[in-house]
C-alpha cells in the first residue's frame, strides 16, 4: 500500500508562535485516517500546509506523489477539502457554489450532486449569506463528496451539523470510501473518528504523540472497570496500576493498566461482586490521557 | 443570584456604554487619526492662505480668480468674502466635510451591519445588551469624535488669530456633515443584508448630496440648501456666522436616526428590509473559473460606478454650457473645469481601483480563499482575476465619464465631433495614475498582506491631501511629485501633450503589480 500523504518533521511558526514542531504522520491509500487533537494543537495548520496554502518552514510533505506547495494546482484536481469554518460568497447561491467548486476540481457527478443535496436536505436556491453555519458546511460537503477525487480532507466537518445530518455524513463518507477515496478527517469529536476511521494520529502542541490503528492504541491503554459489590468495603488496598478510583457505597469505578487487571479482579472477587462491566476505553478517555499533562 | 425580574433596569439601550468602550478599543488608532487629520487640514489651509496672500488686495485677487473658475465653485463652493477667514473656510470647508463624511459613514457601517454580517453582533446580542445598543453606540462615537474634531479645528484656527465665533461655526458645521453622513449610513445599514452593499448605498448618497451642492453653488440656486455639504458652506463661517444653519444638521441627523431605529425595531437580526429572493439552483455554464467568479463579485459596484461616472460627466457638460452664459466675463473657458473635474473623478475612480485590487485580501480574511484555493485554481490566477477588474474597471469608468462629458458638452455647443474625442482622450489620460494606485495595492497585497488595506487607503488619502497642501503652499513640488496624479499632463490647459510621464507611471504600475504577484506566489495564505 502506498502513502497518499507522508509528512516528516514538519515545522511551521507564525512569528514567535510555533504551530508545528516536528510533526510526522502518514496516510495510506484507501484508509480513513483520523487526525485528533485539542483546539490549537496544529491540526488546521497541518491541513493548510498539506493544501499548499501555507509554506512549511522545514520538513517534507509528499501529497499524492507531489509537492503540495509547488504542484498545488495539479494536486488540487485530485482532492476535495471542507474547511472547519465554511464561508460562502454572499451573492452566490449554494447550488452555484457547489457547481463552481466542482468545476474548479475538474467536474462533478450530476447524479451524485442531486442525491447528496437530497440526503443533506439542502436548499440550493438560497444565497450564500442566508445559510446557517450547518448549511454552509453542507454546501461545502456536497461540493466535496460529489467530486470524483482520490483524497477527501475534512476539518471538523460536522461541528455545525445535527445528529441526523452527522449520520448522513458518515454514510456518505463510507460510500466515498467504497469508491476508493482516501479520507483524512481532523476532529475533536471522538465518536465520529471512532465510527469512521481505521487509523488515527493524535497531535499535541504541534507534534504527533501517537499514531496507529484504534486496536494498537487501545493496547497501550487502560481498561475501564465498574463493579457493583456485595457490601461496602471498609477500605481498598492500594493496588498497582489502578487509577481514578471512585467508590460510592457499593459502586466502584476505576481505570486499570493492562498489567494491573489480575490484581484488581482478585481483590474484587474477595469482596464479592454482584455486577461487573469492563470495556475498552473510548477514544475520549484515550484522548484525555494524552492531554491531561498538557492541560495542567 | 437575582431573577430576571429583580435585576437592574434593562431596556433597548442597555449595554450601550460597554459597546462604546468596545468601539473605542477597536478603533483606538483610527479615531485619533481621523480627528487629527480633520483638524490639521483646515489648519494647513489657513496658515497657507495667510502666508501666501499677505495683503487684502492679494486675498481679493485670489478670491476673484477662484470665483471665476466654475470648477473651484463646484468643488468648494462660493467665497463669501475675500478675507483670510472667508478664503480659509472656503479652501478647507469641503475637504474637511468630505473627511468627516467618509469617516462617519465608515465607522457606522463597520460597527453595525458589518458586525451583524460576521455574526459578532449575535455574540454580543446574547449578552446583556439592548436591541438598539449597537446602533446607539456607533452613532454616539461618531458624534463624540466629530465634536472633538470640531473643538480641535476651532482651537487651531483661533491659534492662527482667526475670530473665535467663526472658528466654532466652521468646526461645528464640518462636524455636522460627519454626523449627518453617519446617520445616512445608519439607515443604509438597516436596509441591506451585506455591509458592502450598505457601504455602496451610503457612498452613493454621499456622492448625490455632494453633487447637489456642487450644482447648487455653480448655479447659485436652491439645491445647495438640500444637502448637508451645502449647509457646511451656507453656515458662512467668518463671513456671517449663521449659527442657525447648524440646526439643519441636527434635524437631518435626528430624522434619519429615528428612521434607522424604526427599521431596526421591525426587522430580524441579520436580515435586511428586502428579503433575499431565491436564486438559481445550478450555476450557469459560464461560472467556471476565477475570472467568472470575480465578475460576480465585482459586477455590482462596477456597473454602479460606471453609471455614476457617466451621470457626473453628463451633468458637468450640461452645467458648463449653462454657466458659460452666466459668468461670461470672468469665465476662462470650460477647459479648466473639465481638467479639474477629471482629476477629481480619476481620484474617486482610484478608490474603486484600490478596493478591487484589495479584494483578494478580503477573501483571504473571510476564509473564502481557503475554500477556493483548495479547489484547483492557482493563486496567481485568482489574484489576477481581481486585478483585471482594478485595471479594466477604471478604464471603463473614465471612458464613460469622458464620453458623457463630450456628448453633453458637444450637444450644447453643437460640436460633438470636436468635443467627444478631446474629452474622452483627456479622461483616459488619467488612467496611468489610477493604475499606479491599483498596482500599489497589489504590491502591498503580495508583500505586506496584513497591513495592505490600511496602507493602501492611507497612501491614497495622503496623495489627495498633498494636492491640497501644495495649493496652499504647505509642501513643495518635490512632495507633490510623490502623488501619481501630479504627473498627468493637462493638454486642455495648453500644456504640451508629453506622454513620457504617463508612460513612466505605466512602467511603475507594471513593476509594482509584478512585485505583488511574486509576493502572492511565495507567501502564506492567512486570515
Amino acid at each position: 500500500m502506498t502513502d497518499v500523504l507522508l509528512i516528516e518533521e514538519l515545522r511551521k511558526s507564525f512569528g514567535r508562535a510555533r504551530a508545528l514542531d516536528g510533526l510526522s504522520m502518514s496516510v495510506a491509500a484507501g484508509e480513513a485516517h483520523g487526525f485528533l487533537g485539542p483546539n490549537g494543537a496544529g491540526k488546521t495548520t497541518t491541513l493548510r500546509v498539506v493544501l499548499g496554502l501555507l509554506r512549511a518552514d522545514s520538513g517534507t510533505v509528499r501529497l499524492l506523489g507531489g509537492d503540495p506547495w509547488a504542484d498545488a494546482v495539479t494536486l488540487h484536481r485530485r482532492l476535495a477539502y471542507v474547511p472547519g469554518d465554511v464561508t460562502l460568497w454572499p451573492n452566490l447561491t449554494g447550488g452555484e457554489i457547489i457547481d463552481l467548486l466542482g468545476r474548479l476540481r475538474g467536474g462533478l457527478d450530476p447524479g451524485r450532486r442531486a442525491e447528496l443535496i437530497d440526503a443533506f436536505e439542502l436548499d440550493p436556491a438560497k444565497k450564500g449569506r442566508a445559510y446557517s453555519k450547518g448549511n454552509r458546511q453542507k454546501v461545502a460537503l456536497v461540493a466535496a463528496l460529489a467530486s470524483d477525487v482520490d483524497l477527501l480532507v475534512f476539518d471538523e466537518p460536522t461541528s455545525g451539523l445535527d445528529p441526523l445530518m452527522e449520520a448522513v455524513f458518515q454514510e456518505q463518507v463510507a460510500r466515498a470510501r467504497g469508491r476508493g477515496a482516501t479520507v483524512l478527517l481532523s476532529s475533536h469529536i471522538l465518536a465520529e473518528v471512532e465510527t469512521l476511521c481505521d487509523r488515527v494520529t493524535i497531535i499535541r502542541a504541534g507534534r504527533a504523540v501517537e499514531s496507529g490503528t484504534l486496536a494498537e492504541l487501545r493496547h497501550l491503554s487502560r481498561t475501564s472497570v465498574s463493579a457493583d459489590l456485595a457490601a461496602p468495603p471498609g477500605g481498598l488496598p492500594d493496588l498497582p496500576g489502578v487509577h481514578d478510583l471512585h467508590l460510592d457505597g457499593t459502586r466502584l469505578r476505576c481505570q486499570v493498566d493492562p498489567g494491573g487487571l489480575d490484581d484488581l479482579l482478585a481483590t474484587l472477587a474477595r469482596l464479592g461482586v454482584r455486577g461487573l462491566t469492563s470495556r475498552p476505553p473510548t477514544l475520549e478517555e484515550l484522548f484525555l490521557r494524552h492531554y491531561e499533562g498538557a492541560r495542567r | 443570584m437575582t431573577g430576571p425580574m429583580t435585576g437592574p433596569m434593562t431596556g433597548p439601550l442597555t449595554g450601550t456604554g460597554a459597546l462604546i468602550r468596545l468601539i473605542l478599543r477597536r478603533d483606538r488608532l483610527l479615531l485619533p487619526v481621523w480627528v487629527t487629520v480633520a483638524a490639521l487640514v483646515p489648519y494647513g489651509v489657513a496658515s497657507g492662505a495667510a502666508s501666501l496672500h499677505t495683503t487684502p488686495e492679494a486675498l481679493r485677487r485670489y478670491a476673484d480668480e477662484a470665483m471665476g473658475n466654475p470648477a473651484q465653485v463646484a468643488m468648494r463652493g462660493v467665497v463669501y468674502a475675500p478675507t483670510l477667514g472667508g478664503v480659509t473656510a472656503w479652501g478647507a470647508g469641503m475637504s474637511g466635510a468630505l473627511i468627516a463624511a467618509l469617516a462617519g459613514l465608515l465607522v457606522v457601517i463597520r460597527h453595525t451591519r458589518a458586525e451583524e454580517e460576521t455574526g459578532r453582533r449575535e455574540l454580543l446580542g446574547s449578552t446583556v445588551t439592548g436591541r438598539h445598543a449597537g446602533l446607539t453606540a456607533a452613532l454616539t462615537v461618531v458624534l463624540g469624535a466629530n465634536l472633538v474634531a470640531a473643538v480641535l479645528l476651532a482651537a487651531g484656527m483661533i491659534g492662527l488669530g482667526l475670530p473665535v465665533a467663526g472658528s466654532f461655526v466652521l468646526g461645528l458645521s464640518t462636524a455636522g456633515v460627519g454626523v449627518s453622513m453617519g446617520a445616512v449610513a445608519a439607515v443604509a445599514a438597516q436596509l441591506t443584508v451585506g455591509s458592502g452593499a450598505a457601504r455602496g448605498l451610503s457612498f452613493a448618497a454621499l456622492g448625490a448630496l455632494f453633487l447637489l451642492r456642487a450644482v447648487g453653488d455653480a448655479r447659485g440656486s436652491w439645491p445647495s440648501w438640500a444637502s448637508p455639504f451645502g449647509w457646511a458652506r451656507l453656515s458662512q463661517a467668518y463671513t456671517g456666522d449663521r449659527w442657525w444653519v447648524l440646526a439643519l444638521f441636527a434635524a437631518f441627523s435626528g430624522v434619519l436616526t429615528a428612521v434607522a431605529y424604526r427599521v431596526a425595531a421591525r426587522r430580524d437580526l441579520a436580515a435586511g428590509l428586502l428579503p433575499d429572493r431565491p436564486g438559481p439552483r445550478t450555476a450557469a455554464p459560464a461560472l467556471r473559473g476565477p475570472l467568472a467568479l470575480a465578475w460576480r463579485t465585482h459586477r455590482g459596484p462596477l456597473l454602479a460606478w460606471t453609471a455614476g461616472c457617466a451621470a457626473v460627466g453628463a451633468l458637468l457638460g450640461g452645467a458648463v454650457s449653462g454657466a458659460r452664459e452666466q459668468i461670461s466675463g470672468l469665465f476662462p473657458g470650460p477647459d479648466a473645469l473639465f481638467t479639474f473635474s477629471l482629476l477629481v473623478l480619476s481620484q474617486a475612480v482610484a478608490g474603486y481601483a484600490v478596493s478591487a485590487a484589495l479584494r483578494p485580501r478580503a477573501e483571504e480574511r473571510d476564509g473564502l480563499a481557503e475554500l477556493l484555493l483548495a479547489a484547483a485554481p492557482g493563486r496567481t490566477r485568482w489574484a489576477f482575476a481581481h486585478l483585471a477588474f482594478a485595471v479594466a474597471g477604471p478604464a471603463l469608468m473614465l471612458a464613460a465619464a469622458g464620453t458623457a462629458l463630450g456628448l453633453s458638452y458637444g450637444a450644447a455647443t453643437g460640436d460633438i465631433g470636436g468635443a467627444l474625442p478631446a474629452l474622452l482622450g483627456t479622461a483616459l489620460l488619467w488612467l496611468p495614475a489610477v493604475w499606479v494606485m491599483a498596482a500599489l495595492a497589489t504590491a502591498l497585497l503580495g508583500l505586506l498582506p496584513r497591513a495592505a488595506a490600511a496602507v493602501a487607503w492611507a497612501l491614497l488619502g495622503a496623495f489627495l491631501l498633498v494636492e491640497l497642501a501644495f495649493e496652499f503652499g504647505q509642501v513643495g513640488e518635490t512632495v507633490l511629485g510623490l502623488s501619481p496624479f501630479s504627473h498627468i499632463p493637462k493638454p486642455l490647459l495648453g500644456a504640451p501633450l508629453d506622454l513620457g510621464q504617463p508612460a513612466a507611471l505605466l512602467a511603475i504600475a507594471v513593476a509594482l503589480a509584478a512585485a505583488g504577484m511574486a509576493g502572492i506566489r511565495r507567501r502564506d495564505i492567512t486570515a
